[in-house]
């Protein structure tokens, strides 16, 4: 239990390091790129004109305004996908930090949770642009966004630092989760809604964690109501036990990582 | 206190395996894999045996020892980067690290951008840094390259502007491990002042090095890591020619 509180403790006593590396996180992903930070904006606008190509124009799947209700639960994936990826990496790329100066390695994998989620939140005008243009309503459940990332947070938190610990020891983990992700991108309802699922199969979409999330900022931006708080109760203590967990390990497991890296 | 370091009966031991290759694949696993001893690959290798050490307040103390004698592990106990399988480390005092010059810096920031990181990352708070910012600079003399991305740097500017900052970060301890040397002539003039005023406040300095001119320069007092041990002679000349002789002075 003092190790859980500790671990939260060194992460706010590192705030400014925090707030200096996600800064400069954002800032390098497209350093000396021409169109630099609009690529937050292309980047997620060009991925969402291939899946309305795909399965709008290609497959008509006949859910209307598409574009924004793939986007509702696009950006947030790409959110916790590229927050894993770069996560499970973050303490073995860090090595040249870790092994020659003494800070808490936990503020490598947060970092990568936290400039994932500011890219996200840089991404949202352009959600709403969409929502503008296709003349969709924008009322009061939009501030229902808020409980639902800091919900996303808590999760994305605990996957990565379990992942980013483990992977210190067993490299092959990296491999593995670039894979899950592909698998787990299709068992969310990101391209297609929950209804279209057939009922047997339903419980593969309720055993993944991430399909309340997603689900939620569908409500909120694509049909503008609130989300399904009872679910979202559910998911926040599921959430809190998988960054628990998360702690548990990390902190087993970080005394040797100077050793290992 | 008057100890700034103390270490007692000080061991560490890396598992072997990891020393000669950072993991195994399963296949290889496989390969080597022993079905009639337990764990093959678990051997113990000994780099530090018993240590005992105490380093007084304000002494520039030098550490010396050939390659993979356990210089660098020592001073990773020290500053508490690895905790010692058996025994006790005491510092008294913030510990800053000059293991390697600009630990954290990005290539594609400027260098104005690193300082800031890299200070932050040494414990330094913002507002220090604004304070100390020109300063450091005009130590590492690089006023006119300051806002120019790291990665255009000469090894020597990286090395100059790496150093300025672990300095002005300004603690009790600071750990050096072998970046003196890269600096030009002028620098090194620089940084022997910079540690000779350090010492004059009352700090201490840990320095790793192969220059042994350096060492009988600066160092009040000096080690010698071999074998996983120390040998401590009676001066600095003694212990630099127990190095250099290359015999063994230990029991």
């Amino acid at each position: 239990m003092n190790r859980i509180a500790g671990h939260f403790k060194e992460l706010y006593r590192y705030r400014t390091l925090i707030n200096a590396l996600v800064v400069r996180g954002l800032k390098a992903r497209y350093r000396g790129s021409v169109l630099g930070f609009f690529w937050t904006f292309i980047n997620p606008f060009l991925l969402m004109l291939v899946y309305v190509f795909v399965f709008k124009v290609l497959m008509n799947n006949g859910i209307k305004n598409y574009s924004v209700f793939l986007f509702a639960g696009l950006l947030p994936w790409t959110w916790f996908s590229t927050a894993l990826t770069d996560g499970v990496n973050s303490i073995v790329s860090g090595s040249n930090l870790i092994t020659k100066v003494l800070f808490p390695p936990q503020v490598l994998p947060t970092v990568s949770v936290l400039v994932n989620m500011m890219n996200y939140i840089f991404s949202l005008p352009l959600l709403f642009l969409f929502m503008i243009i296709l003349h969709m309503k924008i009322g009061l459940p939009v501030l229902a966004i808020i409980p639902v990332i800091i919900v996303q947070m808590i999760m994305t938190q605990g996957f990565v630092l379990i992942a980013a610990s483990v992977n210190v020891y067993f490299r092959d983990l990296q491999q593995i989760v670039s894979n899950f992700l592909l698998l787990g991108f299709f068992v969310t309802p990101i391209i297609y809604q929950l209804s279209q699922v057939p009922h047997r199969y339903m419980f593969i979409l309720y055993l993944n964690p991430l399909t309340v999330l997603i689900r939620s900022y569908q409500w909120i931006f694509y049909s503008n109501t609130e989300p399904d708080w009872l679910h979202l109760l559910v998911m926040s203590g599921v959430s809190l036990g998988v960054l628990l967990i998360g702690v548990y390990i990390f902190e087993k497991l970080k005394e040797a990582f100077p050793e290992f890296i | 206190m008057n100890e700034a370091v103390i270490l007692e009966h000080v061991e560490k031991h890396f598992k072997k395996y990891v020393l000669k290759k950072n993991y195994s694949s399963f296949k290889e696993r496989l390969a080597h894999f022993n079905w009639f001893e337990k764990n093959p690959n678990k051997q113990h290798l000994e780099v530090l045996n018993d240590i005992n050490l105490s380093i007084s307040k304000s002494t520039v103390f030098g550490m010396i020892g050939n390659n993979g004698s356990g210089k660098s592990t020592l001073l990773k106990l020290i500053a508490g980067i690895y905790k010692p399988d058996r025994g006790r480390v005491v510092v008294n005092g913030r510990v800053s690290t000059l293991i390697e010059v600009g630990a954290g810096f990005h290539p594609e920031f400027t260098g104005r951008e690193n300082v800031f990181i890299n200070g932050i990352i040494l414990g330094l708070p913002k507002k220090e840094i604004k304070r100390r910012f020109d300063e450091i600079v005009a130590f590492a003399d690089l006023e006119e390259f300051i806002d120019a991305p790291v990665r255009t740097y000469s090894t020597g500017m990286y090395m100059r502007l790496g150093f300025s900052v672990a300095v002005n970060v300004d603690p009790d301890i600071l750990l050096i491990d072998e970046v003196l040397a890269v600096g030009d002539e002028s620098f090194q003039k620089k940084c022997v002042d910079k540690i000779m005023d350090f010492k004059a406040r009352g700090k201490t300095m840990i320095i790793v090095s192969h220059s042994m001119s350096m060492i009988r320069n600066l160092c009040d007092d000096a080690v010698l890591v071999r074998n996983g041990a120390l040998f401590r002679g009676t001066s600095i000349g003694d212990t630099i020619a127990a190095y250099q002789s290359g015999g063994t002075p230990l029991p």
